[in-house]
């Protein structure tokens, strides 16, 4: 994106090791009128969350380095990115099980194949809910 | 008795007068002297001449043979009938035979008394130069030496008695003693036989005419009695001996083993006085205790086999377990490894997906119509796919044990309404009538709300996708004799023919499975439906027939219960 950032548009930090998912899903959103961020790891996730505290994070689910389990754990166990609804996103059907021992406060969860028009759709379902 | 000495009056003796003669006074007192040792004599002594007249009476003789002037008549009539039997038999005796001294028992009365007296005559004839002959006789009393006579012919007779007793008594203790069946021998206290039963006799005598073998082999069983009885014939030997005899039966030289039981009988004084043995044939017991053994042995034989048998059961079971872990442990994996595969599916699948959508929504500018028509196809197919692996995933984690019942009351008039809701865009391109009805009856249900609805979807999608023209209609109805409730989808559809109906519940399978088969889906749907239906206690029917339309039915009970 050449054009300067317009703050007024909501910040998305999308986190995704795979890259043709991590792009296609960040094209759709700026074409759907989202400011958007990458990372493609946990590590990065964490950073980029506490530098531009985004105003909500899509999260993959298996990441390397730290996984997007325990990176979520972490901003919601931090002060300052506590109130950042996150959007878990996840492949694997069979992780995604009530009772599976992962107590994450996702705020959302979707199980991919997703196209990009539903997640935009969640996206602004989990906005809206915040601003309410 | 009157006093002694007095003189007998008549009679005077002649004899006494002629010894007197030599010395008279001496002769006197002789004579004096004789007559009081006469008269001392407590027996009747007589002296009388051939004729039996009385000439010289002591005074025991003077009492029975003579009454005074004063005697009473009955004194007088038994003088008289002593004199009477004492002259009779005087008489009698002094004609019979030639021994000079005769004996002879007399019955006399005594006068004073009035009793029986017996005496014994004894009569010795007398014959002394100068003097008269005569008889000297002699009355010996022997009324106590014939009542004692008489009480021993009585105690004989008595005893005659007892003795016949004694021998019918011993008749009757022999014929119980034959009749018992087990032999019976009494010995006396060194061994000697006093007595044996029948059957006893059997075994230790045999027959003169029975033959050699015979006679040798109840001699044999003697031999053997006689060693058993040594137990006991020992100066210290026991009073009771229990032991065994192996006797053969002298017939047939059969064995015969006795169980044989000895007892001393002892008399008041604690002497033995004989022994008692009683034989008791073992040979039926001993059968009995052979087959008894065989039963034992068969039987611990055939709980040996049971022991193995059920030792292989337990090893072939460890084995079946086994392989049932390994079997599990190989499912498991293959589960894992499907979801596994399902997701490197699915990653690149939602690139594809995800890229075509947005391509078909324009975000990279407008395409030329033969461009949209082409990735529209690219798109079907990639859901299709997306179909395909999703459902295969379903199925997996189905197996896997991996869906987990969520349980929770809901209506079913809700839940048809929001699957009428999502088909809506479906039921639209068709131009079917598509009703949905819940009879009044229904309950509430309890059970898993999103299991019932994705087996609903799948039933109204195939009716819509198999259904030309027509109806679909969706019921629900309720029957209060098993509680369960059924959902009914119900088309006008081309049908299925009978034989097919199990195969459309198979996995990958439609009536028309080939590659050119004009209706899509993947094959999975009702054998998914039929699983999710099972695991909450419920099933799937069909009814149908070519042309005549399908009705396919949920039944599942009113309240589901977590098993």
């Amino acid at each position: 994106m050449t054009n300067a950032p317009d703050t007024s548009k909501p910040l998305v930090l999308v986190v995704d090791d795979y890259q043709d998912a991590r792009e296609m899903y960040a094209e759709y959103l700026e074409f759907s009128g989202f400011r958007v961020a990458e990372a493609t790891n946990g590590a990065e996730a964490l950073d980029k969350a506490f530098a531009l505290l985004p105003d909500v994070i899509l999260m993959d689910l298996s990441l390397p380095i730290i996984d997007g389990w325990e990176a979520t754990r972490r901003l919601k166990a931090d002060e300052r990115t506590k109130h950042i609804p996150v959007v878990a996103l996840t492949g694997h059907a069979l992780a995604n099980e009530p009772g599976s021992g992962q107590q994450v406060q996702c705020d959302s969860f979707v199980v991919k194949p997703c196209l990009p028009d539903t997640l935009v759709a969640e996206v602004k379902k989990v906005l809206a809910a915040r601003v309410r | 008795m009157p006093s002694s000495t007095a003189p007998l009056k008549p009679p005077t003796a002649p004899g006494s007068e002629a010894r007197a003669e030599s010395s008279p006074a001496a002769a006197d007192q002789e004579r004096g002297l004789l007559r009081q040792l006469v008269d001392a004599v407590t027996d009747p002594i007589l002296f009388t001449n051939l004729e039996g007249r009385v000439l010289i009476a002591n005074a025991r003789a003077r009492q029975l043979f003579v009454a005074d002037e004063g005697a009473s008549e009955g004194h007088r009539r038994a003088v008289e009938l002593n004199q009477r039997v004492f002259h009779t038999a005087l008489l009698s005796s002094a004609t019979g035979g030639a021994s000079p001294v005769r004996r002879r028992d007399l019955s006399l009365v005594d006068p004073v008394e009035g009793t029986d007296l017996l005496f014994e005559l004894v009569c010795t004839p007398a014959k002394e130069p100068g003097n008269p002959p005569g008889h000297v006789c002699v009355l010996r009393n022997v009324t106590a030496l014939g009542r004692a006579t008489q009480a021993l012919g009585e105690s004989y007779r008595r005893l005659r008695a007892s003795e016949q007793e004694a021998r019918s008594e011993r008749l009757r203790l022999d014929l119980i003693l034959d009749s018992v069946a087990d032999p019976i021998i009494v010995t006396d206290p060194s061994g000697g036989t006093v007595l044996m039963n029948d059957p006893a006799e059997r075994l230790f005598y045999a027959p003169p005419d029975s033959g050699e073998a015979p006679r040798r082999r109840a001699h044999t069983n003697n031999a053997n009695f006689a060693s058993f009885l040594s137990h006991l014939l020992a100066p210290s030997g026991a009073r009771r001996w229990r032991g065994e005899l192996h006797l053969v039966e002298p017939a047939t030289g059969a064995p015969l083993p006795m169980e044989a039981m000895a007892s001393q009988v002892l008399s008041d004084q604690g002497e033995p006085t004989s022994i008692v043995t009683l034989l008791h044939d073992r040979t039926e017991a001993l059968e009995k205790a052979r087959l008894l053994e065989q039963v034992r042995s068969a039987s611990s034989e055939l709980e040996a086999k049971v022991h193995a048998a059920t030792a292989e059961l337990a090893e072939q079971n460890e084995k079946l377990r086994r392989q049932a872990l390994q079997l599990e442990q190989a499912s498991a994996a293959k589960s894992q490894f499907l979801a596994n595969m399902s997701h490197e599916f699915r990653t690149p699948l939602n690139a594809i997906l995800g890229y075509t959508s947005m391509l078909l929504q324009g975000v990279n500018g407008e395409m030329t119509p033969q461009q949209r028509r082409n990735l529209q196809r690219i798109d079907s197919n990639g859901r299709h796919l997306l179909q395909v692996i999703n459902e295969i995933l379903d199925i997996t984690r189905i197996e896997a044990g991996r869906m987990p019942l969520n349980l929770s009351s809901f209506l079913l008039q809700d839940l048809l309404q929001e699957v009428m809701a999502e088909m809506d865009p479906i039921i639209a391109r068709t131009k079917l009538t598509v009703t949905s009805h819940v009879a009044p009856e229904v309950p509430e249900l309890h059970g898993d709300r999103q299991k019932v609805k994705q087996i609903v979807l799948n039933l109204l999608s195939n009716a819509l996708k198999f259904t030309h023209e027509g109806s679909v209609q969706l019921s629900a109805a309720y029957d209060f004799g098993t509680s369960t409730v059924s959902i009914s989808v119900k088309d006008t559809g081309i049908g299925i023919a009978p034989e097919h109906h199990e195969k459309v519940f198979e996995d990958f399978q439609q009536v028309d499975s080939s590659p050119t088969r004009v209706y899509g889906g993947t094959g999975l749907g009702l054998s998914i439906c039929r699983r999710l239906a099972a695991m909450m206690g419920g099933r799937v029917t069909v009814q149908s027939a070519i042309d005549q339309g399908s009705t396919f039915t949920l039944h599942v009970p009113w309240r589901m219960r977590r098993s």
